[in-house]
């Protein structure tokens, strides 16, 4: 294998694959990426058998051939080159990197031993625009659980009705559903339940991306397809909670604000509940105020107050002050209308304002006072 | 090589490796499912001898067989990576082995499979060791609530369970005169439990719809907050489980659970009648539920007052909340019912036909819905279309089994009657014309026909020696009023149902 390319393109690519490398895998060519001349271009792939991602990139291909390199130490030497050529020299299994003034040489693995990352041929299930997808995604992933006990909450659930394709994740405690409408002709059945894992790798892979992501579902499997970048998960079995009927429908108490005030006065607040759990306490006034109330028996307590813009009764509830951040980091809208039904019923918080949109919402459960 | 790892797989005692052709022999002697494991365990013990101990933990361990038909095999593998790995390098010593070991095996195939069969790998085979997770429902209910808990959003996995059969809904319920009010007074408890109508209290007689009802409100109660603890209990399985828990002194798991409901919905409480230990059990619970604004809902054949077994205390708190009759359901409920019915069975009736069914089955829905189903089981046993004759002729044969099955008598009617009515049966049959001995001597008659199927010189003669002219406008009076009048259908159904008490 002989080939060069750019250093930029090279160390992007090994940024964007080196991600989902297995750390730990009892295989150790996981821990390396392999390099495939493709045609005019070389294909990175790496997998942790649970992701696995193909990147292309443009290379001037001069012998054709492939070998594995360790992820971890390829990518930190090239992100360290100076920019412009790097010439990339394979024989057995030793790569030849070669950049002015550089010269190393990287022991590797034969590509043989590398797990084959499938490419699925069926036709897309769907496509979707690459900004708008990747902001969804973000607004919603956040709310999946870590915990892999319960696989099913671990997963981004992703399906299409009256014609708006749904994403939503809920680790239990709290919920985000992002609805993208569709163009006339899109499918109208789509169900999957992508691990959150994947999810948020696609999100950074989607970075600055543009244009179209394809996605491909085959045999429990997922790929999304975004122009020189394949990623090909898994997908989770199993039913997603029924949780529309969780969604309230009305609230006696809501709120507009800054999204950006109430996020200051919770972050206040949640430096004096640190003892608590992160336990904090909405007031609402029908007069036009929300206080955030914090009381830490060890550092003393707080109550911080904006003005706000109240419809219904006074009101209170105490929530997590994390999930409540979350929450306001999530709903990406300089605005945002907080509802609450009594202290023991689920808090809405959605976007608000002139511009706003009802495609997406977030939902926290309180805590029990 | 990890030769223990080998022998661990084989689930074996440590033998030389000699002992593999043994179990290979056996093997192919034996024939499948039972030994399909052993046989892809010998797979296995024989490719982790050439390959390296890292590829073989990565890429054969996780497998085992799915199924073995007809010299197919399907091995299941957890993920696309594994499948693809196997069939590039792996397929044909697979191959080679699988028919080594038994020839009769053709063709091996691959399929992504979530998790393996219990024991397929050393990691299932030691998950029931490890500590249990902890599940959600149970942690509900252990621990009590404490401040500042997080409380979760209820999901399938961790809603409380409700022992509320889902297909009663309000939605499949047929509201007709005999049935609003309940049904009204239902829909106002679910949409706000707890608040508006506590106790709600419906009565009517048997298979009229009291637990189709009482069912839909809980069902609703659920749709709408999943997390609310509804509790649907027949005061029957009540009693139960209250002598069983003094008798295994575990009073207190009794009480926690039917004290921490949201809604209670206690089925039939006429039978709690003379049962005293469970009537004070009852009192406590429902005044703990009412307290804290928690919804109860109860039937009963009678009203409130007329649960004569029933301690005062205990009646005078049902009737604190609101109490709804439902009556037998008039022709077009009756008619409306049997459309729904069929509908959603995907059958279409002709109208005359419906109406036939409406008008022969009148006391209650459940003898509604028996006699639909005798028509639809005919329609798919015997095909063709739904005609007023065919269906004439499949309802006379049950008619005429009925005065079998039914031995009352001329008399028990007369005297049922007169009792329901509270009049002496001389009244029936005397000669008096007051309004509240006619009508009561006519439905006298009118029994005798339906139930009976007496001529009318029969009952005639059995109603103090009348003409059988009297006797005839006397059961096609009362078989049109029955239609329109109400009352006069409620009162004929309790009569009935005391004639068919009254055989037992």
């Amino acid at each position: 294998m002989r080939l060069s390319l750019t250093q930029e393109n090279l160390s992007r690519a090994l940024a964007s694959v080196g991600r989902v490398v297995s750390t730990r895998a009892s295989l150790p060519v996981l821990a390396n990426v392999l390099l495939a001349t493709d045609g005019n271009r070389l294909r990175l792939s790496a997998t942790n058998l649970e992701i696995g991602i193909n990147y292309w990139i443009g290379s001037k291909v001069e012998e054709q051939g492939s070998l594995t390199v360790p992820a971890r130490l390829f990518a930190e030497f090239v992100s360290s080159l100076p920019h412009g050529n790097i010439e990339l020299h394979g024989l057995d299994s030793v790569l030849t990197v070669k950049s002015p003034h550089y010269e190393s040489k990287i022991n590797g693995i034969s590509a043989e031993e590398f797990p084959l990352i499938p490419t699925l041929t069926s036709d897309p299930a769907l496509t979707l625009d690459a900004v708008i997808f990747r902001d969804a995604l973000a607004q919603v992933v956040v709310a999946a659980s870590a915990d892999e006990a319960r696989p099913v909450l671990a997963g981004v659930y992703m399906y299409i009705e009256d014609e708006s394709l749904f994403i939503v994740a809920t680790d239990s405690y709290r919920l985000a559903e992002k609805r993208i409408e569709l163009p006339q002709g899109a499918p109208k059945e789509f169900s999957v339940l992508v691990p959150a894992r994947t999810m948020q790798e696609l999100v950074k892979l989607l970075g600055d991306a543009e244009g179209d992501v394809e996605v491909y579902v085959d045999e429990n499997q997922v790929m999304f397809r975004i122009a020189d970048v394949e990623v090909v998960s898994r997908l989770i079995e199993g039913q997603f909670p029924p949780y529309r009927r969780i969604i309230p429908e009305s609230a006696e108490t809501s709120f507009d604000i800054a999204t950006a005030e109430l996020a200051r006065i919770t972050k206040v607040a949640s430096l004096f509940a640190r003892e608590s759990a992160g336990s904090i306490r909405l007031e609402i006034k029908s007069e036009g105020e929300v206080s955030v109330v914090s009381n830490d028996s060890e550092v003393g307590g707080n109550k911080s107050s904006a003005e706000c813009e109240v419809n219904g009764e006074d009101g209170e509830i105490s929530l997590n002050a994390r999930y409540l951040t979350d929450a306001l980091a999530a709903v990406k809208s300089p605005m945002v209308t907080v509802a609450i039904s009594g202290k023991l019923s689920p808090c809405v918080i959605s976007p608000a304002g002139e511009n706003a949109t009802d495609d997406y919402l977030h939902i926290v459960m309180p805590l029990r006072t | 090589m990890d030769k223990l790892g080998y022998f661990e797989i084989c689930g074996l005692p440590l033998w030389k490796s000699a002992g593999l052709t043994m179990i290979v022999l056996t093997l192919g002697v034996g024939s499948y499912m039972q030994d399909v494991k052993g046989l892809w365990q010998s797979v296995l013990g024989e490719l982790e001898m050439s390959v390296s101990e890292a590829h073989f933990k990565t890429w054969l361990k996780p497998t085992f067989i799915v199924s073995s038909e007809d010299g197919h095999i399907i091995v299941g593998v957890p993920n696309i990576f594994n499948k693809k790995r196997l069939e590039t390098n792996y397929h044909a010593d697979i191959k080679s082995l699988l028919t080594r070991l038994d020839s009769a095996i053709q063709t091996v195939e691959y399929k992504i499979v979530g998790k393996g069969p219990a024991g397929a790998t050393m990691e299932n085979a030691s998950a029931p060791l490890r500590p249990a997770k902890r599940t959600e429902p149970t942690a509900r209910r252990e621990a009590p609530p404490r401040r500042g808990e997080q409380i979760a959003i209820p999901t399938s996995a961790t809603a409380p369970q409700s022992n509320l059969n889902p297909r009663y809904t309000f939605e499949n319920f047929v509201v007709g005169s005999s049935n609003d009010f309940a049904h009204a007074a239902c829909q106002a408890v679910a949409k706000s439990p707890g608040t508006k109508y506590n106790p709600l209290f419906i009565y009517g007689g048997v298979g009229l719809g009291k637990t189709h009802l009482m069912q839909a409100v809980g069902n609703e109660i659920i749709r709408r907050d999943a997390s609310k603890r509804v509790e649907y209990v027949t005061i029957e399985g009540f009693t139960n489980e209250f002598i069983n828990s003094i008798s295994k002194k575990k009073n207190e798991s009794f009480v926690e659970k039917y004290r921490n409901v949201d809604v209670l919905i206690i089925d039939d409480m006429q039978f709690l009648a003379g049962k005293e230990k469970t009537q004070d059990e009852f009192f406590h619970t429902f005044n703990a539920l009412h307290q804290t604004n928690k919804q109860i809902i109860i039937s009963s054949d009678k009203p409130p007052k007329q649960l004569v077994m029933l301690e005062d205390r205990l009646i005078s708190r049902f009737e604190m909340g609101i109490t709804v009759d439902i009556q037998s359901p008039d022709l077009e409920t009756r008619s409306a019912i049997i459309q729904s019915k069929a509908t959603r069975m995907g059958i279409v009736l002709p109208l005359e036909v419906v109406d036939y069914i409406a008008r022969h089955a009148q006391s209650n829905i459940r003898e509604l819905e028996g006699t639909l189903t005798k028509v639809l089981a005919d329609l798919d046993h015997n095909g063709g279309e739904p005609t007023l004759a065919r269906l004439q002729h499949l309802l006379a044969a049950d008619v005429a089994s009925r005065p079998k099955l039914r031995p009352i008598s001329p008399k028990t009617i007369i005297d049922r009657v007169a009792a329901y009515f509270d009049l002496a049966a001389a009244d029936i049959c005397g000669t008096k014309r007051d309004k509240e001995i006619v009508v009561p001597r006519q439905v006298t008659m009118y029994l005798m026909r339906e139930e009976l199927g007496l001529s009318f010189p029969k009952i005639a003669a059995a109603v103090g020696g009348r003409d059988h002219t009297t006797a005839m406008h006397s059961v096609s009076k009362i078989e049109k009023l029955v239609e329109t009048d109400d009352n006069l259908r409620g009162d004929i159904g309790a009569i009935r149902e005391r004639l068919n008490a009254a055989i037992v």
